[in-house]
């Protein structure tokens, strides 16, 4: 036995030779000191393996000249049947992975070996055994292929490609930042579990540690060390719970007899969850506290950790981690869907959106359509108020020209109208005249002067154009009636100086225009409304005094303005009346009057300019009160009688006014309605179409 | 065409194992701060750093973003050892702290390189950083520290037997069982 410290001594010298820049030659110091050859040969090992570490010179370390103890070496150490062992890249749940190979060729592999050792080993093995088995029959691109299967030294292995990115773990950070490009990469992944689970394997052990990146970026499912075989009902029997905890469904962790893919789905979520948010979404201090966690905590909504992702990402990742397997997607299948439909801008399964919401989306995945139908949407609407704003500035128009049509008729009726008076005026003036009506007044024959009243106003030559008088009479120059025809009895006698048709007649005596036509009275005969044409005389000469004529004219009678109703118009006459202020007036001649019919107030105050009346074109007819037919909005033109009180009014109904417009408004409107509905139902079909 | 946005090139992620390596060689050098310092802790602040600072980074290749990224741990170790009035206010601290990195990662590369069958595989590699970095600092403290010594400071065999007050074979006792127990404990655990 050599001495303790001699070796730490020679140990020392060895290394301050090294120090002082010299080269020591590791055999030479063992052939040295022979009985220390075994402590130097190791001492020198471990130089030629940290020597770099320490700062020594690269040349110490020279271990291919240490051969002393390691027969096999470390070159026979990399031999591993057919392939050359290039060191250890990790170790999965069954055995250890190592970069190697194969013996005159360019192609490194991924190999792994079971472990064989310890007192599972058999156990070991026979997993193994399995794990080759279900992983050797899965041939997807988004699964690590297993290229050859074979035994060295009795020690089981495998080999699979070598993806060269590192597994998923590595690169989490970088998908925070981007929920699509996690979403795109973890339906990869799920599609690759569902084939799995389509050939009846269960991974069980799904985690990022367990997701292999090539350069490109594609996930390879990897390590199936853990999978077990589902049976026809898509169920495994496990016996205890296995897995990584951290993304183990609580039914795998309560360590129920058998599991199903719900599990795989769950891992899925935890991998979605942490590359949605870099954070797991149950975690605790120790393994007792992710286990409960697990069990019974909801997570933290993705969405409230990183504000960036969708709320459907984030519907879709809770939905694989609900703790009831069945609340969860029934596949990984289903998982991969969704999360397509959530790249396409579609309605998720997991999370049921607004309708408004669903536009959008629909919006985005058909812009074409979207704006084909938007633009439409907005050209309908544009129509629409384009023919509103029309249709109002055509309707003032139109109103504009029935009023100015209506005046224009009033006008004409006036004139009409007083051209008749005219001639009725002739016909009282004649009258008032004639030398023997004068004479029978001077002599007080009374009834000379109605024998004279009755021939020339009332009698024998009344024709058909004759003034439709019903009385006439005299009146002395205190106002008193002397002489009437036809006799009612009541009157004569009785003093009539306040009427205005004998005021305003013996005020026009000095006048060549002579004839006078009176406001509205009423009647002492038979209290009816009526309107009188009177003219003074002075049967004692220019000298004597003055007397009045007058004959009378019913309100029911049409004036001769009855040829001017048609269908649309009617012609309505406005007088004033005795009893009332000199700007109010009575309907007295409407077409809706029956005979012998008391008048109606006119309430609408009028205003005179010469021979035009100012006021409102829209009027309510004050006959509506007594004659329902006339109620509503009127249109009416108004024009003044010449040399009379007298107003005459056209009106007219304003619907009916309108009426065509509106009709060619209407089928404009239809037709716009029309066309937008042809156009929705022409992109609802295009979509349709397309959807299928 | 900006490459050193590229996130995934860049992020500081990756880094964290051979960071926390780093980190923890330079507090495991500095025994006296073990209990006060946790690697874990130096390495998150600086991940926070430089990810508020990330715009200041105007590199192209991964070397330089690491570089970058070891000069903010330089800084955060020194306000660290500063805050704990271990280091004295001058600037001298921080630069020969930043010596010692410089060493330290110097020394860590060529080892990994030596070691690492395949050093294209860069987080794999920064994760064999970390296990080293583990196993150091899970040595008897009189190993640890005359292993630390040389790796760190590079100081020779009898400068450190000076400063631990011992012979100089009593260091190469140390480092001779000290490199037979690291390599017991990376044969028997190279699980991160």
């Amino acid at each position: 036995m050599s001495d303790p410290d001699e070796i730490d001594r020679v140990a020392a010298e060895f290394l301050q030779a090294v120090e002082r820049g010299e080269h020591p030659v590791p055999e030479q110091w063992m052939g040295k000191h022979p009985a220390l050859a075994k402590e130097l040969a190791t001492f020198f090992e471990d130089v030629g393996q940290f020597g770099s570490f320490l700062g020594l010179p690269a040349h110490v370390a020279i271990d291919e000249t240490v051969d002393l103890h390691a027969p096999s070496g470390l070159e026979a150490a990399n031999r591993f049947g057919d392939y050359e062992l290039m060191g250890e890249i990790g170790r999965g749940s069954m055995g250890v992975v190592h970069r190697a190979k194969l013996k005159g060729t360019n192609l490194v592999v991924a190999l792994k070996q079971g472990i064989t050792s310890g007192s599972s080993a058999s156990a070991n093995a026979k997993r193994f055994r399995e794990e080759v088995e279900n992983a050797s029959g899965l041939k997807h691109p988004h699964i690590v292929p297993v290229f050859h299967v074979g035994e060295h030294d009795g020690k089981p292995y495998y080999t699979m490609a070598l993806i060269g990115g590192g597994s998923l773990d590595k690169h989490i950070a970088r998908f925070v930042a981007n929920p699509r490009s996690s979403a795109a990469l973890m339906a990869k992944v799920a599609r690759a579990v569902h084939y799995a689970h389509q050939r009846r394997i269960l991974h069980r052990d799904l985690k990022p540690g367990n997701v292999i990146l090539d350069e490109t970026g594609e996930p390879h499912v990897g390590d199936f060390g853990l999978a077990t075989r589902l049976d026809e009902e898509g169920e495994a029997s496990v016996g205890a719970p296995a897995g990584s905890l951290p993304w183990m469904a609580p039914e795998a962790i309560r360590g129920e007899a058998s599991v199903s893919t719900a599990i795989d789905v769950w891992a899925l979520g935890v991998i979605l969850y942490e590359l949605l948010t870099a954070s797991r979404p149950f975690e605790g201090k120790d393994r007792n506290e992710v286990r409960a966690a697990i069990l019974d905590n909801e997570p933290v909504p993705p969405q409230a950790l990183n504000p960036k992702v969708p709320r459907d990402l984030d519907a879709i990742c809770r939905r694989c981690l609900a703790k009831d397997p069945d609340k969860r997607y029934e596949s990984a299948s289903a998982l991969a869907l969704d999360l397509d439909r959530w790249l396409k801008n579609e309605t998720v399964r997991a999370r049921r959106s607004g309708p408004f919401e669903r536009l959008i989306k629909w919006s985005r995945r058909n812009p074409a359509f979207a704006s084909g139908l938007g633009f439409s949407v907005l050209l309908a609407l544009a129509g629409v108020f384009a023919a509103i704003s029309m249709a109002n500035d055509q309707e003032t128009r139109l109103r504009k020209e029935v009023c100015e049509g209506n005046e224009f008729a009033a006008r004409h009726v006036a004139s009409t109208l007083l051209n008749r008076l005219g001639q009725y005026g002739e016909a009282v003036e004649a009258a008032a005249d004639d030398p023997r009506l004068q004479r029978a007044c001077v002599e007080s024959d009374w009834p000379g002067v109605e024998e004279i009243l009755k021939k020339r106003l009332l009698g024998d030559r009344v024709g058909k154009d004759a003034p439709p008088f019903v009385t006439a009479f005299v009146l002395d120059p205190t106002g008193t009636i002397r002489a009437e025809w036809p006799q009612e009895g009541k009157v004569v006698g009785k003093n009539f100086k306040d009427r205005d048709y004998f005021k305003g007649a013996r005020a026009r005596a000095k006048q060549t225009q002579r004839l006078h036509l009176s406001r509205v009275f009423l009647s002492k005969n038979d209290k009816l409304d009526k309107l009188a044409v009177s003219v003074p005389f002075q049967p004692a000469g220019p000298d004597g005094p003055t007397w009045v004529l007058g004959a009378t004219v019913p309100t029911d009678s049409s004036l001769g303005l009855g040829g001017l109703h048609d269908d649309h118009r009617k012609a309505v006459l406005l007088a004033p009346h005795e009893e009332l202020g000199s700007s109010e007036f009575v309907v007295l001649v409407h077409p809706a009057y029956t005979r012998r019919e008391p008048t109606i107030p006119f309430t609408k105050p009028l205003q005179r300019d010469g021979n035009r009346i100012l006021a409102d074109d829209e009027y309510l007819d004050p006959v509506a009160t007594r004659h329902p037919d006339y109620k509503g909005r009127w249109l009416a033109g108004f024009a003044a009688v010449p040399d009379t009180e007298l107003v005459v009014v056209v009106q007219q109904k304003y619907d009916d006014a309108v009426a065509p417009h509106r009709a060619f408004f209407r089928r404009f409107l239809e037709w716009v309605a029309g066309a937008a509905a042809l156009g929705a139902l022409l992109v609802a079909g295009m979509w349709w179409l397309r959807r299928n | 065409m900006p490459t050193h946005h590229d996130s995934n090139a860049l992020a500081p992620e990756q880094y964290r194992s051979y960071l926390r390596a780093l980190a923890r060689l330079q507090v495991a050098a500095r025994p006296w701060l073990s209990p006060k310092l946790d690697a874990s802790d130096l390495v998150q602040q600086t991940m926070l750093k430089a990810h508020a600072a990330r715009e200041q980074f105007h590199g192209n290749s991964s070397e330089e973003y690491l570089g970058w990224l070891r000069q903010i741990l330089t800084r955060t170790l020194a306000n660290a050892l500063r805050s704990l009035g271990q280091a004295k206010r001058d600037a001298g601290a921080e630069r020969s702290l930043e010596a010692d990195l410089d060493a330290s990662c110097s020394r860590l590369d060529a080892w990994l390189a030596v070691d690492q069958t395949s050093p294209s595989e860069s987080v794999e590699k920064h994760e064999r950083a970390e296990i080293l970095a583990n196993a150091v600092a899970s040595l008897p403290a009189d190993q640890q520290q005359a292993l630390l010594a040389k790796h760190c400071h590079g100081l020779s065999l009898n400068e450190i037997a000076t400063n631990m007050h011992k012979s100089p074979a009593a260091v190469a006792g140390l480092l001779r069982r000290g490199l037979e127990r690291l390599r017991e404990l990376l044969a028997g655990d190279h699980r991160p």
